[in-house]
């Protein structure tokens, strides 16, 4: 296995490719499609089942894993060669069994303050703001990565009409709990910060709380359904609920 | 008495710092850790402590800590003046203190980050498995005149007059890195003028990433637009969307959407986390294959600081007082003078 180029027209997946001195990112496609995400996910659980001890952590993002290894432990030639056969085996008998999921339902109020670009985003998609709103409140989305920030979520997918560019230019600052939206996607920030997407709205739940007995509330394959709350309402739930209002049932 | 060191004055930057949090990539949590993890492991090398344990890493400006209770210390990283009650004391080696010592550490000369460490190590509370400040991700902060740090219990509160073998490294040579993930999305032309290129460290540095000054015009790529979102490391040097690279520091985000032309060792990404805004850096290319022996190169080295140590002498006529010399028990031996800034 050697160092390959993603590329557009690459179709030979899923590619082999090392980070640094101690990584290897696995790549299921050049696209944050469905199936992908699926890949993405199942090639974690397979690697994660195969317990190689020279494998030191698995992280799925959008298109891709990352297998952090001991490279004193194992040669990256032979790990990816083993990573293969392990994907290959793993595809063969379908081994992504479906194991129980978190299904959060998250209040969100959208527009207005909490979300001062959904009626740009709703044009660009060519949606009228109601039905923006309704179009994201009917999607059960995915948890297809977590990163960028500790804790937050790249949400998928919305639908093909919200596949939508990111801005030219940035948002200096957008407040913690910002739903913003991009190629088919939902960011929901973690902490402040600058970003290029578009922000929709606003959910109250906590999403990194680094003190408390479960810092983190989502993993990745985790469901998410936004409830479209007034702004009024969030702000009473952020005010009163410990998790902004945010309920999990195990589906 | 419970020992202690007391933050009287600290410049903006000063954290506690271990070798950071394994584990959580996942999470969007980047492993953080000491800026310059060699600097750090010095530390404890000299003290003859694991380099798991927790010391202050001391940014911009000088600092002034005064100790409770009797205790070892070592000051690593790019060389400061430091003080001791006043008289000078030796960088790289143990120093003995007793209960009020002052210690007063000067701005940095030549390096960013130099570490405080104590025996036994900051006793702060740990935090998903670590007890140093993340800044970007909101864990702990950046520490203020006026904290108190609880110190751990001293594993070898007898192993003095020791210093590190070689406390400073050659800054000079060019950061070696492996091809990005995005390397072949630059093309041939773009990647060799990276590699002939010399870069200026600005002021837009923090424990996440430094900014570089490219000497000439920025670097385009066919990826910039519509690149999906990747995994992202500490080393990665990531072109911005003005064509300027930023490096990634241990701090970084965990995915990012701009492309990354080169990965810097880790050996050198301490080195140029450690440079000023001003340096002129370069980057080499080398092959994973080769980066890898490197790094286990240096894994072997920094596994053997702690028996690399050398004993330290001193002329007895530099110091101030010596009647005043005390081993921790209270007991004045011929050892003393051997003993460096006690």
């Amino acid at each position: 296995m050697t160092d390959q180029t993603v590329l557009p027209n690459q179709t030979d997946w899923p590619v082999f490719r090392p980070l640094g001195v101690d990584g290897i990112v696995i790549t299921f496609g050049s696209e944050t499609t469905a199936q992908v995400s699926r890949a993405v996910l199942a090639c974690c659980n397979m690697i994660a089942g195969a317990r190689l001890p020279a494998v030191a952590e698995i992280s799925p993002a959008l298109v891709s894993v990352l297998v952090r290894f001991d490279p004193m432990g194992v040669g990256y030639d032979a790990l990816c060669a083993q990573l293969s056969e392990i994907i290959d085996a793993g595809q063969a008998v379908e081994a992504a069994q479906s194991c129980p999921r978190h299904l959060w339902h998250v209040p969100a109020a959208f527009g207005g303050r909490d979300g001062p670009q959904l009626s740009e985003a709703a044009a660009l998609a060519g949606l009228t703001q109601d039905q923006a709103i309704a179009s994201i409140a009917a999607q059960t989305l995915r948890v297809l990565a977590i990163g960028f920030a500790p804790g937050q979520p790249y949400l998928g997918h919305l639908d093909r009409a919200w596949h939508i560019p990111r801005q030219t230019a940035l948002t200096r600052h957008v407040p913690q709990g910002a739903l913003c939206v991009a190629l088919s996607q939902v960011v929901a920030f973690a902490r402040p910060g600058p970003t290029g997407w578009r922000q929709v709205g606003r959910m109250a739940m906590p999403l990194f709380q680094p003190d408390a007995a479960q810092p983190f509330l989502l993993s990745p394959g985790d469901l998410i359904v936004f409830e479209p709350a007034t702004a009024d309402h969030l702000a009473d739930l952020a005010a009163a609920h410990p998790l902004g209002g945010a309920r999990c049932v195990v589906v | 008495m419970i020992r202690s060191l007391h933050l009287l004055a600290c410049g903006v930057g000063t954290t506690i710092q271990d070798q950071g949090r394994d584990g959580w990539q996942s999470h969007g949590l980047s492993r953080g850790g000491a800026a310059d993890p060699w600097a750090l492991a010095q530390g404890a090398a000299v003290l003859g402590q694991p380099d798991s344990l927790a010391a202050i890493e001391l940014g911009l400006g000088a600092a002034v800590v005064r100790v409770r209770g009797a205790m070892r210390l070592a000051l690593t990283g790019p060389m400061r003046r430091l003080h001791i009650d006043g008289a000078v004391a030796q960088w790289g080696a143990i120093l003995c203190l007793s209960e009020g010592a002052r210690i007063e550490i000067g701005p940095p000369q030549s390096g960013a980050y130099a570490y405080l460490s104590v025996g036994g190590g900051i006793d702060s509370p740990l935090c998903l498995g670590g007890r140093g400040a993340h800044l970007t991700a909101g864990i702990g902060a950046g520490l203020q005149p006026g904290t108190v740090l609880a110190v751990g219990c001293d594993p070898d509160p007898h192993r003095v007059g020791l210093g590190v073998a070689d406390a400073q490294r050659v800054q000079e040579a060019p950061l070696r890195a492996t091809p990005g993930l995005h390397h072949a999305a630059f093309s041939p032309a773009e990647r060799a003028r990276f590699e002939t290129t010399t870069f200026t460290v600005t002021s837009r540095a923090s424990r996440a990433g430094i900014a570089l000054n490219p000497d000439g015009c920025g670097w385009a790529s066919q990826a910039r637009l519509g690149l999906v979102s990747d995994v992202i490391c500490p080393g990665d040097v990531q072109i911005i969307g003005d064509g300027s690279p930023v490096v990634l520091g241990p701090e970084c985000q965990t995915i990012g959407g701009y492309p990354r032309i080169a990965t810097v060792l880790p050996s050198d990404l301490a080195r140029l986390m450690q440079a000023l805004p001003g340096t002129k850096v370069a980057f080499c290319l080398i092959d994973p294959h080769h980066a890898r022996e490197i790094e286990a190169h240096a894994r072997h080295r920094r596994a053997g600081l702690a028996a690399e140590c050398r004993p330290v002498l001193r002329n007895p006529h530099d110091i101030a007082d010596l009647g005043a010399y005390q081993l921790i028990g209270g007991v004045t031996d011929g050892a003393e003078l051997d003993k460096e800034g006690a």
